[in-house]
């Protein structure tokens, strides 16, 4: 039995999750990685990805995030993201939606490229965690 | 009953961003003392050309003084302190919610911006975004300060009006804060991926963001707070004034009514005597 330890994933919304994990696979800004028992400390900066978090009982839940940073000292691990959404929460119709609008809108507004290609991004990453 | 149903979630939402503000202060505080404050947001200004506020009210009004009584603390903060800045029309105002708007096109400020609608559907978006365009405008040296102004929920009947300097981040208090609320986190030494710059680049503005976040939910709770205060009051008002009413509305008719016997009876007298 691998030892645990605790975990929070905080938005400006609310709580997403809190309890004790085995470990948490993050997407780094250099780089995915895993954290497990005894950690060293470390704040790192988020990409978009996917998180994913293995329980105490073993099951593993995944998370969307939009960047955001995680900061784990003292077998205590802290993920702020501005933006998550629970695997089992994504409406993949929704997404689809978005992201073919969003495409259509890249054509025509060439200006807002940067913002609509993040955009993109983000659905993007939402449908892959969604599957 | 309804602002009762509406301050419950509006307090609910606030709880819980406080875990992510304190947490996101925290990491930013230890960032800062490790860099050396090197950032475009951290800039310190030399002199205090042009000073901007966000104004945080309500949409709606019968809410009792919530909305005047914040307006006139930041009025008189402006005029004690901004007074020639006022003069010269180097004082902004960003108004959320449609009473700050019409308060202070009223007194003739220059308004920056207006969100009129803001609390139909308050969201962190909308809110990311408003803070955005002032991060800019702060990076290009539009403007030299920051002052957010709210009502802090202080308890349902309560609340506490403050005028918070944001921008340029008072640096020195924010450490110190840290300091002495976790004395551990001071020894840590941490891995920073990739560079606690890059990190603080990428904080910042959410730490930002996410002040602005904090007052504006604060806000929307005080405001359902005053909302179900003032309507209390309305309520009792109304309850007195009806007895007061009805008392004189009964004597009203009773007076009418021995007017009329009277009358009746002293026609009955003059036939019987006739």
């Amino acid at each position: 039995m691998s030892k645990t330890f605790h975990a929070q994933l905080l938005t400006p919304n609310g709580s997403l999750f809190d309890g004790e994990i085995i470990g948490m696979k993050v997407p780094g800004s250099a780089g995915n990685f895993e954290m497990l028992y005894n950690h060293a400390p470390i704040v790192s900066t988020l990409t978009i990805g996917k998180v994913e978090i293995q329980k105490a009982d073993d099951t593993t839940l995944s998370y969307a995030v939009s960047g955001g940073f995680v900061e784990m000292n003292d077998n205590q691990v802290t993920l702020l993201a501005e933006d998550a959404v629970e695997s089992a929460d994504i409406d993949a119709d929704e997404v689809r939606k978005t992201l073919t609008e969003a495409r259509v809108r890249l054509k025509e507004n060439p200006k807002d490229r940067e913002k609509i290609q993040n955009e993109i991004e983000k659905a993007k990453n939402l449908k892959k965690v969604a599957e | 009953m309804v602002a009762a149903a509406k301050l419950r979630k509006a307090q609910q939402r606030m709880t819980s961003n406080r875990p992510f503000a304190a947490k996101m202060k925290e990491v930013v505080a230890r960032l800062v003392s490790a860099t050396d404050g090197e950032n475009e947001l951290l800039r310190k200004p030399e002199s205090v050309e042009k000073v901007l506020v966000i104004a945080v009210g309500s949409d709606k009004g019968l809410c009792g003084g919530f909305n005047n009584n914040l307006f006139k603390v930041v009025e008189s903060n402006l005029k004690e302190n901004y007074q020639s800045y006022i003069d010269n029309d180097n004082l902004d105002i960003i108004t959320i919610g449609k009473k700050s708007g019409a308060y202070f096109a009223k007194r003739e400020y220059s308004i920056h911006e207006r969100h009129p609608g803001f609390f139909d559907s308050l969201n962190y978006e909308d809110t990311a975004s408003i803070m955005h365009d002032v991060m800019g405008a702060f990076k290009n040296e539009e403007y030299d300060r920051v002052y957010i102004a709210y009502n802090e929920f202080k308890t349902v009947i309560a609340q506490n009006r403050i005028v918070e300097q944001v921008l340029p981040i008072d640096v020195d208090s924010l450490i110190k804060e840290d300091e002495n609320e976790d004395e551990t986190s001071a020894i840590t030494d941490y891995i920073y991926e990739p560079s606690t710059k890059l990190i603080l680049d990428e904080l910042l503005p959410i730490y930002l963001i996410s002040q602005l976040w904090q007052a504006v939910l604060e806000s929307n709770a005080s405001e359902q707070g005053a909302r179900m205060a003032a309507m209390d009051n309305a309520t009792e008002n109304a309850k007195e004034l009806e007895q007061e009413l009805r008392l004189k509305y009964n004597q009203a008719r009773q007076s009418a009514i021995t007017t009329e016997i009277s009358e009746i009876v002293s026609g009955a007298q003059a036939l019987e005597e006739g």
